[in-house]
């Protein structure tokens, strides 16, 4: 726990003494920076106390050195170093121009720390002048914007080919597809019967052990659960503020300045100290809708914007790698604009990381709805998903199989996601990518009961654009992972390379296949034909029969298990109806196989902010606080 | 730490293997009841092509042929009856169950010991497993109700949920006992609930509580219905008669098990009220004891168990639950002890009011050569040393599980069998067949050659002739009339 400096009280004084704190909140100030182990600065601007403007125009005044807007009086490139730019954003202090013969140093937290960085940086003939914190954070997008861009593009591309999903196909898998077409069709014509056959057993075959794994993992899941995370919460509570890192929350958004307050006030509520906070919005440049919304909003000095310069693939992934160049936090997590994660889930996952070993690199917290109940579609997006993060991903998590991460509250070490080049931007599941790369570059990923909500899909088609894309994902993600199977096999093991095969691509080919198998068993119903017959000789014949009959009952099933963990058990009869759900999914999967082919790297939209859900949220979140 | 582990794991497992042999010791009398043994040649039949699967797939009930079928390759390799193999494999995996969900609950290994031994004499575990892969099947079911009830009851666990859901399927499915112990269940279900999620979700809970049941038989209807194209395939004359109840239209004591369900069903409503505020525990342990009342009193109208000792063996398995999941606290111990002793007692005294029941498991435990019980099982043993056999094996599956293959038996899907039927002629060096009986409809070779029984075949001597079978060996070939 730290005092307030002297430097830091004597600022405080002259804040208060400006009339630009009171008293009383410069008292509550130093009671937050010695619990928080932050500098006064983030409390006060985290507490919404001062404008950073006022802030450091004032800084400037008490130091007795001038203020530079670097946006109208911007740094000397040629001062600038590419290579130092992660020193410049957690010191808040860089290079600005050269006067007289001698270097100035733009810093936002000028004072006896910042000025032993300057001097073992620079020397002691340096002059300093005050700047804002978004201001360093403007100049050196400004200066390494493209440079920056280039490299959120390209970067895992070049360093580790084999890993990026930019090449599609490489020639390999096409050769190998070529075979296999080759194959069929030659048994097609020699043998048409018994080439059908086989291909019924294998297909036959993979829907049985599908559904075995997937029964086994929501087992395997369900063990146990509830001790260890009783664990965590007490390790959680005891963790003390002054004992928490800095956390860089990265939230990425394209044309939803809708969704803002819901977030600006979900995020504001987390059980952390606010001052910790290195929030960063990220914005693509030309979005000027949401830019404007973020700036009529007037957000505090924690939320950083950060504006992606246009390049393409315009995907998340991308603006993520390039927002990561100004992470200032030891750990750092994705939101979605329209998340509301649980108050304490920073707090779980950092006890959550000590708790573990070094090799655990990434914390997946679960996702959930928070509009389940408002309309079929949310219910069964609310069960699909309980399966998912409730019962399976536990399941993996316990047998050792890599867990492709979802998409928005996963943690992670920022130190080995940039040993990792972060995300693959040509990868529309880029999130599912890293869990699997991440496993096999020897880190480990685990769960933690803590949970994120969001706004479910309400409307059908906007579901299907979304699932496509996962879909598509998926598959890019098997393409990439699966071009060296015995790297796969030597780095993730035997058990490892099944369960992710059968996970991801037992997903993606079971949306594929199920329209053909209805429409042959609906055909046979209508038709009662023979012609069939002798493509199910007995023992395939009764293998379908049990992949139909158990197989489907027992995804039902499962289905109605997902609500238990949360006790939202009156979801469990909506189970029933899945089979238009399942055929929602062969849609999406038919479209993302399509888009492989023909748009692998376009990024299908979800359009948030269209359930009524989220417009109340709205309006809850720009209701003016209570004044105390 | 991990050697411990490694060695308790193998100790655990090393008990198993003690309870399989000992099963495999009994199972060398062939005690099993008719139906098990039918069942046992069917899978032989079906797995040796001599049998159209359809038909067997179809027939109820469906979990032992099933299980006997996967076994049964197995069991034909390593020389032993799959019911025996079987009954050893599940007798075993229940006394690992027990010793480690008994280990799980804190118990000491001593006291370990001490009930898996009680457990393995006790007189209702011993007639399971002489009774073969049926009796030990029920056994398991009712062990993870059981567990089911009072693990779902105590935590809301997803696992809880899955073994109590899961378990009504497997009694239902392994045969008409089981069947009437899941309905039985149904009533009680509620009980496994916990209360706050019983008072606000009581139809959400409820569905998903009888859909693993409920949808296993409308998949087992399916089924029927795509393979022999009629969806209650399986209520055949023998699924009556097995039920006992010829005497009155099935529909009526259908009916009036339903209406005895369904009135349990309506007083259960007020239980619940009562009990469901209890403690998780009294509340599991009520709807334990509740199902398994209720059965037994099913059982006993329906007829369905041959005697007192067979409707009350699953008991056993519920008491096993109850000694695992009952809190060990020395407070509480000696109103254990006292009640585990009294169950004991009514066991013993059950079983010494029945004691032929459980005599020839005793005597086989004991080492006395009990001799084929059934004429299929002296028949099936005459025949273990002969090959070219002509016999309907799939309308007396029950000789092939006593001869122990099928292989060297001329059954209805061999060529020569159908030869000889259609030519009406006799080739076969044996034919194996069956006197008449009155009011049974007649096997093929009874139907083809009526006189074969009386009457023999020119060039056939009369080599078997024991409790209505004749085995007729040829001398030379020739024709019958």
């Amino acid at each position: 726990m730290t005092r307030l400096t002297a430097s830091d009280t004597w600022t405080g004084d002259f804040l208060v003494e400006r009339g630009l704190i009171t008293l009383k909140q410069f008292d509550e100030a130093v009671d937050l920076v010695e619990a928080w182990d932050a500098s006064l600065s983030d409390v006060l601007m985290a507490r919404r106390w001062i404008t950073p403007i006022a802030y450091y125009t004032a800084l400037a005044q008490r130091f007795g050195i001038d203020f530079v807007d670097l946006r109208n009086d911007p740094p000397d490139p040629e001062l600038l170093n590419e290579a130092e730019v992660d020193d410049y954003m957690r010191e808040l202090t860089m290079p600005w121009r050269s006067r007289d013969g001698r270097l100035v140093i733009a810093t936002a937290r000028p004072g006896p720390e910042a000025m032993l960085y300057i001097r073992r940086r620079w020397g002691r003939d340096v002059d300093l002048v005050v700047t804002a914190k978004f201001d360093i954070l403007w100049s050196l997008q400004r200066a390494f914007g493209s440079s920056h861009s280039h490299r959120a593009v390209y970067e895992l591309a070049d360093t580790d080919p084999e890993m990026s999903a930019q090449t599609v196909f490489t020639r390999a898998q096409i050769a190998a597809a070529w075979l296999f077409l080759t194959i069929l069709v030659a048994g097609l014509a020699w043998s048409p019967i018994v080439t059908l056959i086989i291909v019924n057993a294998v297909m036959s075959l993979f829907y049985l052990g599908n559904f075995i794994f997937k029964g086994f993992l929501v087992w395997a899941g369900g063990r146990r659960q509830g001790t260890r995370m009783k664990a965590l919460d007490a390790e959680a509570r005891l963790l003390r503020d002054d004992d928490l890192p800095i956390y860089t929350i990265l939230v990425p958004m394209f044309r939803e300045p809708e969704v803002l307050p819901i977030l600006a006030g979900a995020l504001r509520k987390l059980d952390y100290p606010l001052a910790k906070l290195d929030i960063k919005i990220v914005l693509e440049e030309g979005d000027h809708e949401t830019i404007d919304a973020a700036k009529r909003l007037g957000l505090e000095g924690i939320f950083e914007i950060i504006r992606v310069p246009a390049s393409q693939p315009q995907t998340k992934p991308k603006a993520c790698n390039y927002a990561l160049r100004y992470a200032r936090g030891d750990y750092l997590v994705i939101f979605d604009a329209e998340d509301k994660p649980e108050p304490d889930q920073l707090r779980k996952v950092v006890a959550a990381f000590r708790r573990s070993g070094p090799e655990v690199a990434c914390v997946q917290c679960r996702l959930n709805y928070y509009n389940a109940s408002e309309n079929w579609l949310t219910r069964m997006f609310t069960l699909d998903y309980s399966l998912w993060f409730d019962l399976m991903l536990p399941g993996l998590e316990r047998l050792g199989i890599p867990i492709p991460l979802g998409g928005t509250s996963n943690h992670f070490k920022i130190d080995v996601l940039r040993e990792l080049h972060a995300w693959d931007p040509f990868n529309v599941t880029e999130d599912a990518d890293l869990g699997i790369r991440m496993t096999q570059k020897g880190y480990r990923v685990r769960l933690v009961e803590s949970t994120t909500f969001e706004e479910a899909n309400v409307s059908q088609t906007n579901w299907i654009r979304q699932r496509s894309r996962w879909i598509k994902g998926y598959m890019q993600t098997c393409l990439v992972h699966t071009r060296r199977p015995l790297h796969l096999m030597k780095t993730v093991g035997p058990l490892g390379t099944l369960g992710f095969v059968a996970f991801i691509g037992g997903t993606v080919l079971s949306g594929l296949l199920n329209p053909i198998f209805w429409g042959v068993f609906a055909f046979w119903i209508i038709t009662q034909t023979s012609g069939f017959d002798l493509v199910f000789p007995p023992i395939l014949l009764y293998m379908s029969l049990l992949n139909l009959l158990l197989g489907n009952g027992m995804f039902i099933f499962l289905m109605m298990l997902a609500p238990f963990r949360r006790q939202w058990v009156k979801l469990a009869p909506y189970s029933i109806t899945v089979i238009w759900y399942w055929v929602l999914l062969s849609i999406a999967s038919w479209k993302g196989a399509w888009q492989l082919i023909t748009k692998p790297f376009y990024w299908e939209k979800t359009q948030h902010g269209i359930s009524k859900h989220t417009a109340m949220e709205v309006a809850e979140a720009l209701k003016p606080e209570p004044t105390a | 730490m991990t050697a411990h582990l490694t060695r308790a794991r193998l100790t655990i497992i090393g008990f198993g293997l003690l309870a399989a042999l000992a099963s495999l010791w009994l199972a060398r009398a062939n005690l099993w009841p008719a139906d098990t043994a039918a069942l046992a040649g069917r899978a032989m039949l079906g797995m040796n092509g001599k049998a159209d699967l359809a038909t067997l797939l179809a027939a109820y009930p469906p979990l032992p042929y099933v299980l006997l079928s996967i076994v049964e390759p197995f069991a034909a390799l390593i020389g032993i009856a799959a019911p025996a193999l079987l009954t050893a494999g599940l007798a075993g995996g229940f006394l690992v169950a027990y010793i480690v969900t008994m280990r799980r609950a804190r118990f000491e290994v001593e006291a370990v010991v001490f009930l898996a031994l009680l457990f393995c004499l006790h007189p209702f575990a011993l007639f399971s497993v002489a009774s073969g892969p049926e009796a030990m099947l029920l056994l398991w079911g009712v062990w993870l109700y059981g567990l089911g009830l009072f693990g779902f009851r105590a935590t809301g666990g997803v696992n809880d949920l899955i073994t109590l859901t899961l378990s009504l399927p497997l009694l239902a499915f392994t045969n008409l006992e089981g069947a009437v112990i899941a309905v039985s269940a149904v009533p009680f279900l509620l009980l496994s609930v916990p209360t706050q999620m019983l008072q606000r979700f009581y139809v959400s809970v409820y569905t998903v509580l009888l859909f693993p049941l409920l949808f296993s038989i409308f998949a087992f209807c399916i089924v029927s219905w795509i393979l022999l194209h009629d969806p209650l395939a399986f209520v055949t004359p023998e699924f009556l008669q097995a039920a006992r109840w010829s005497s009155q239209p099935w529909w009526l004591v259908a009916a009036a098990c339903g209406a005895g369900v369904i009135g349990t069903m309506v007083i259960v409503p007020g239980m619940i009220l009562r009990v469901s505020t209890r403690r998780p525990l009294q509340a599991a342990a009520g709807a334990l004891l509740g199902t398994m009342m209720l059965a037994a009193a099913l059982l006993a109208i329906l007829g369905l168990s041959s005697s007192a000792i067979g409707a009350l063996a699953p008991t056993v398995a519920a008491a096993a639950v109850v000694s695992a999941r009952w809190p060990i606290e020395r407070a509480r111990a000696l109103r254990t002890a006292a009640l585990m002793a009294i169950g004991l007692l009514i066991a013993l005294s059950i079983t010494l009011t029945n004691i032929a029941a459980i005599r020839p498991a005793l005597d086989a435990l004991f080492g006395s050569r009990i001799a084929g019980t059934t004429p299929e099982a002296d028949l099936g043993e005459y025949l273990a040393g002969r090959d070219d056999v002509m016999i309907d094996a799939i309308a007396h599956p029950a000789v092939v599980t006593a001869r122990g293959a099928t292989r060297g038996l001329i059954t209805a899907t061999d060529p020569a069998f159908t030869v000889a039927i259609l030519k009406r002629e006799l080739d076969a060096p044996h034919v194996a067949v069956r006197q008449h009986q009155p009011g049974e409809s007649d096997d093929l070779v009874t139907r083809i050659f009526p006189a074969l029984y009386a009457q023999g075949a020119p060039g056939y001597r009369l080599t078997y002739d024991h409790q209505g079978w004749r085995v007729w060996s040829r001398t030379q070939s020739g024709d019958i009339q």
